[in-house]
């Protein structure tokens, strides 16, 4: 059971618009940073990481609907508590590590040390937003 | 570094407690349901249907999410500006060294500013007193002046005409027979007469002469053609003149390179920096940089992404509530322009706010990056809302005999009497008549209604209402009529609006 409801979570990241706009909203935040890395300042990093985060809590909205039938489905199939939490955890983990990975990958071209706060603080609060994603979802 | 990390916990306290409230409090995701009720209009109904879909969607979390997205892009505009102070180049006609240019045509700034110089510094100085001063010159005689008070270490260079003391004064040569003493106040004057013709060629730049003018043809600057009516002075003593007369004043200052011009900028005055002859003019005017209006549009992208995926959210709420409001007859292109102002006025009112702070701790250049950021975010929002709200289509409301069937126990001319209490309440239809016949197995209900936006158009309604068993069907059946030669289309729209008055009356009836 683990494993279908691991795949379903996959597929749904991955043949939805949400894998897309995980993409594109990173090498935005990307981008953004780029052009501020001579000129940053705390509250520009500040407000980046509230960026972030918003466009993370927001991908659920993406794809609701399928979302919802599928979890709706799983159901039906007599997917457990447990199948459930392990498919909103995939689910929320994977769109976060498309989010962040493509962020930090393309951020290390351009290096900058008010960055590193940055990403402490990002790492900081993944638990807790991917907690209010989970539940979300 | 202590501060900083105690800021972070702070923010990292500040984000926990956002997203516990998010969680706490989401059940306000839940479906708003079926919450039917009759539809009372108040007496403004666009303002109160505003209110509806704001009080509907501004709970919503999807929302929230949205003005923090606004919020977040117009303050990263802002706080991500760097700004150039807009310059003007100008070619001067004499030498005038290199240092600040200041042009002072305020008494009062000019005063301030020569306490916060030193004389020394001053390379050039030229204070044109633009109103006649009434000078002394014999025993009862008096003369009228247009003062130039000259000085700086430049001027003899510049001008050909020293003054060395504040005893003398000059005036032009052809005053020599009339001009025995010179006397203002308490000043005496020794006058020294010489040729002052030559002042009036001398231009600082193309159309800035040195001398007074006396009006412009075109872009040409006319100057004064009687020089006899022209007095030069020390320019300590022209300053002085000013602090005790307040005249109109036009002054030119040329300070020596210690000076920054940006020290200048708060004062009401023209600042530049000159260099031999080529004079630089700067304005307190900071404008954002290509590359902040570039950060901004790319902040604006992010929010317009952010808002894209979280618009589903909100549309749904607004569906439900334009599905409601239809029944009631609120037509759906009203519904629809609600539903977008509800939706752009708090993102309107939270963006302003932000420039406002972006303002206060950024400066002006920030602010127009912030508003920019705001203006695009403003249009794509609309943009979205109209293209979203077209995709989701128009209820489509029947203009034609329509059966409703229900389970209820209640009497039919008790249906009767509440579908009748609710239609007279209407704000687009005048109920003119209204009868009711009981038959055999139900009853038979008839409303004639005036449509109150025109002279002359009217629905006839006839409702037929059916028992069998606990079954209730009440068949309504519109007829239009008008006095007006109106087109069928409009006739049907005005059908469409009767009708959903009268069955959405029926629905309610019948839940209860």
């Amino acid at each position: 059971m683990y494993f279908e409801v691991i795949s379903v979570a996959l597929k749904l990241v991955s043949r939805s618009r949400t894998l897309r706009y995980s993409v594109v909203t990173s090498a935005l935040l990307a981008l953004f940073t780029f052009t501020i890395l001579g000129i940053a300042n705390w509250v520009t990093v500040f407000l980046l990481i509230i960026l972030e985060n918003l466009a993370f809590i927001s991908s659920v909205y993406i794809d609701r609907q399928l979302l919802l039938s599928a979890i709706e489905g799983l159901i039906l199939c007599g997917a457990t508590r447990k199948a459930m939490y392990i498919f909103r955890l995939v689910y929320s983990k994977v769109n976060k590590l498309v989010l962040s990975t493509l962020f930090i990958v393309l951020l290390t071209i351009g290096f900058d040390p008010k960055l590193i706060m940055y990403w402490v603080i990002s790492l900081a609060i993944a638990p807790l937003e991917a907690y209010v994603v989970e539940r979300r979802v | 570094m202590v501060y900083l990390w105690l800021l972070y916990l702070v923010l990292l306290f500040v984000i926990a407690l956002t997203c516990w409230l998010l969680t706490r409090y989401s059940f306000l995701e839940e479906p708003l349901g079926e919450k039917l009720r009759a539809f009372t209009f108040m007496p403004s109904p666009s303002i109160k249907l505003v209110t509806t879909f704001i009080g509907s969607i501004i709970t919503s979390v999807s929302y929230i999410i949205v003005l923090l997205a606004v919020v977040t892009s117009v303050m990263l505009a802002g706080s991500a500006t760097a700004s150039n102070i807009m310059s003007t180049a100008i070619d001067l006609n004499v030498d005038l060294g290199s240092g600040v240019y200041l042009r002072i045509t305020e008494p009062r700034t000019l005063i301030e500013l020569s306490e916060a110089v030193n004389e020394e510094d001053v390379l050039f100085a030229a204070l044109r007193i633009l109103t006649p001063i009434t000078f002394s010159t014999g025993d009862k005689t008096q003369l009228d002046f247009l003062v130039l008070a000259l000085g700086g270490r430049y001027a003899e260079n510049i001008t050909g005409y020293v003054i060395s003391s504040e005893e003398f004064a000059l005036l032009d040569k052809s005053l020599r027979s009339y001009v025995k003493s010179l006397t203002l106040g308490r000043w005496e004057f020794k006058p020294l007469f010489v040729d002052l013709s030559r002042l009036t060629k001398i231009r600082l730049a193309e159309n800035i002469p040195l001398v007074h003018s006396t009006g412009s043809i075109g872009f040409t600057v006319i100057t004064v053609s009687n020089v006899s009516r022209l007095i030069l002075l020390p320019f300590r003593v022209g300053l002085e003149l000013v602090s005790k007369k307040q005249p109109n004043i036009d002054a030119v200052v040329i300070l020596s390179e210690g000076y920054e011009p940006s020290e200048f900028l708060r004062y009401d005055c023209e600042v530049g920096v000159v260099n031999g002859t080529r004079l630089l003019l700067i304005t307190a005017l900071a404008v954002p940089t290509v590359e902040s209006l570039g950060r901004a549009v790319v902040s604006t992208i992010l929010a317009a992404a952010v808002m894209t995926s979280c618009l589903g959210g909100i549309m749904e709420r607004t569906t439900k509530l334009s599905s409601a409001l239809s029944i009631v007859g609120v037509t759906p292109s009203l519904s629809k322009l609600s539903a977008e102002l509800a939706i752009l006025m708090p993102i309107i009112a939270v963006g302003a706010v932000a420039g406002y702070i972006v303002d206060a701790f950024f400066g002006r250049a920030a602010l127009l990056s912030s508003l920019l950021s705001l203006i695009m975010l403003t249009g794509l929002t609309a943009l979205m809302l109209n293209v979203r709200m077209l995709r989701g289509g128009e209820q489509y409301i029947p203009a034609m005999s329509t059966t409703v069937t229900s389970l209820t126990v209640r009497k039919p001319a008790k249906i009767y009497s509440c579908i009748r209490d609710m239609v007279m309440k209407d704000e687009f239809f005048e109920v003119v008549e209204d009868e009711y016949l009981d038959v055999v197995g139900g009853g038979l209900a008839r409303f004639r209604m005036l449509y109150r936006l025109s002279v002359g158009i009217g629905v006839e309604m006839q409702c037929y209402i059916a028992r069998r068993g606990n079954e209730l069907t009440i068949t309504v059946t519109p007829v239009a009529w008008s006095l007006e030669e109106v087109s069928a289309r409009e006739l049907r729209s005005v059908i469409g609006i009767a009708m959903a008055r009268v069955l959405g009356a029926v629905k309610l009836c019948t839940l209860k």
